[in-house]
């Protein structure tokens, strides 16, 4: 099957896509409500068995951190769900399942960005509402004085997490073409990210040597290196060493991706309808 | 009309296990995966609780090992119980009106549900907590009789709390006709009962022994091993037990009554 080629960015094309993804998003306002509040109270509960941990001990820093700056952590990690995070995965699994692949495939949009674009809408919703707020409380809490410099790389990491995690995403989903049902792999790949990114326990609680292989690994920028920015915890050594490793992985990823989706595009069928 | 043996229904809950399995295997890789996936649960407390005794000593008043048989509990808990009810499947299916063609046979409704919704993936999540429950036992030289003993109240807690989280799942339906109330709460469950409920302060653990009791499954009873509460107290646990169970069972059936298909 091969995709009609129109001029290229068909922009209006694509806008629209994000617009439809929104009213999808917004269709199951309950239960979008239902997950942030649990999101919320998933931080406190970080925070409550932090502080056991802190305070039951008389510890006032572990590894460099103190229990204040455990609070800020974990809200960073959180808001930054909101965007290391993709959909695009279950997008192409969905299209490939229900055949509606087909009618994806002849509209005059390349299909790859045309589930971008898709994902980019439940993205922004994840960015207004998860995001910027926990960033909000993050920074009231704080009290951390934020440079231009400091914001600046901010904004590089967590846009390099997210390419990264759109890559892996796509990686998934066109594992579809020939698995059809890829959830167990989506489960996979999202809990081991979320492990290693620093998601469950700050990275720099690890051993020494696993620290040195995630600070080269994709992982740890979708969550740990910008949340340790924000605090000012983690030296520039160890940030340059992780986002230059992650331009690397995003390179090698596109090459992948490409290379790939070249290759099964040719195979796709439509299985329903 | 025909008589209904608890046999028969052991019968009709097995039987549906076999076609359940069947459906998990239709799509091999994935189930493979998906059993990886679970397993998953275990190995991240583990290697959570690790860190935490690497880095500080811990909780007060617990040490290593007593955390892993608290949190590998909690996991092999939350995996008994979805495995046999499964919230958003439940959810979705009544939905759908895809329970309805269930409904009219022959067996109680608990028996239908069970046997219908379960998340059969979870099996890996029991043995990797049971393997960590295991090893945590072993080194701190429990014996078995109070293992077995610990194991016997938690298997009253668990069964009460599965009959709370069918009544709730059936509730949760009413209420937002969506399962994701579910499968967060279950998901926050995990990670709270991990821990001793006593570091999250009295309201919060009167919260989740009484309203959402994931603390009569697990907290209460390792508690009991630990020497930490007496016997009496975990007498009156096992009656509380028995008792949310029963309010659970009755609230069940009433909320069953007026029960609405969502389609079909």
């Amino acid at each position: 099957m091969k995709s009609r080629r129109v001029g290229f960015p068909n922009i209006d094309g694509y806008i629209s896509m994000i617009v439809i993804g929104i009213k999808n998003e917004l269709a199951y306002k309950l239960g979008y409500i239902i997950s942030l509040f649990f999101k919320f109270i998933n931080v406190l509960f970080m925070i409550l068995i932090w502080s056991a941990i802190y305070l039951g001990t008389g510890v006032t820093s572990i590894r460099g951190l103190s229990l204040p700056d455990i609070y800020v952590y974990f809200l960073i990690v959180y808001a930054l769900h909101g965007v290391a995070n993709t959909q695009l995965q279950d997008f192409i699994e969905e299209d490939i399942q229900e055949g509606s692949i087909a009618t994806a495939y002849i509209r005059p949009l390349r299909y790859p960005i045309q589930v971008y674009m898709r994902g980019a809408a439940t993205d922004l919703m994840g960015l207004l509402f998860l995001t910027i707020p926990f960033f909000v409380i993050a920074a009231l809490i704080a009290h951390v004085t934020l440079t231009l410099g400091r914001v600046l790389l901010l904004l590089v990491e967590i846009l390099i997490g997210y390419v990264l995690v759109n890559l892996i995403g796509f990686l998934i989903g066109i594992t579809a073409v020939k698995l059809i049902n890829i959830s167990g792999l989506e489960a996979v790949t999202w809990g081991t990210v979320l492990l290693l990114g620093g998601g469950i326990l700050p990275l720099n609680m690890m051993p020494l040597v696993v620290q040195q292989i995630l600070y080269l690994s994709p992982f740890a920028i979708m969550l740990y290196i910008p949340a340790t920015t924000f605090l000012g915890t983690v030296s520039q050594s160890i940030i340059v060493t992780n986002i230059l490793a992650s331009l690397a992985w995003i390179a090698l990823l596109a090459v992948v991706a490409f290379i790939a989706w070249g290759k099964v595009r040719r195979q796709i069928t439509s299985a329903g309808g | 009309m025909v008589e209904i043996t608890l046999i028969d229904s052991i019968k009709y809950y097995l039987i549906n296990q076999v076609y359940e399995w069947k459906s998990f295997f239709a799509y091999r890789t994935q189930s493979l995966l998906w059993l990886l996936y679970s397993s998953f649960t275990g190995i991240f407390s583990f290697i959570t609780m690790t860190v935490i005794y690497n880095v500080s000593s811990g909780f007060p008043g617990w040490n290593y090992y007593q955390m892993l048989i608290l949190s590998s509990t909690v996991g092999m808990v939350i995996a008994a119980i979805v495995y046999n009810v499964n919230s958003g499947g439940t959810i979705s299916s009544m939905r759908r009106g895809m329970l309805d063609m269930h409904m009219v046979r022959p067996y109680g409704l608990v028996t239908i549900m069970i046997s219908r919704s379960g998340a059969k993936t979870l099996i890996s999540g029991f043995a990797s907590n049971f393997a960590i429950f295991a090893y945590a036992a072993f080194m701190l030289h429990l014996s078995l009789a109070y293992i077995i003993t610990f194991l016997g109240i938690v298997a009253i807690g668990t069964y009460a709390f599965m009959m709370f989280w069918l009544m709730l799942t059936v509730l949760s339906y009413h209420l937002f006709k969506s399962g994701t109330f579910m499968e967060e709460l279950v998901n926050t469950l995990s990670v709270v009962g991990s821990y001793p409920l006593s570091i999250y302060g009295t309201i919060i653990m009167l919260l989740f022994s009484i309203l959402v009791p994931i603390g009569i499954a697990v907290y209460y009873p390792a508690e009991l091993m630990f020497g930490k509460i007496n016997v009496v107290f975990s007498l009156a646990i096992i009656l509380f037990s028995l008792a949310v169970a029963f309010v659970s069972y009755k609230l069940f059936y009433v909320l069953m009554r007026h029960y609405a298909s969502g389609g079909g």
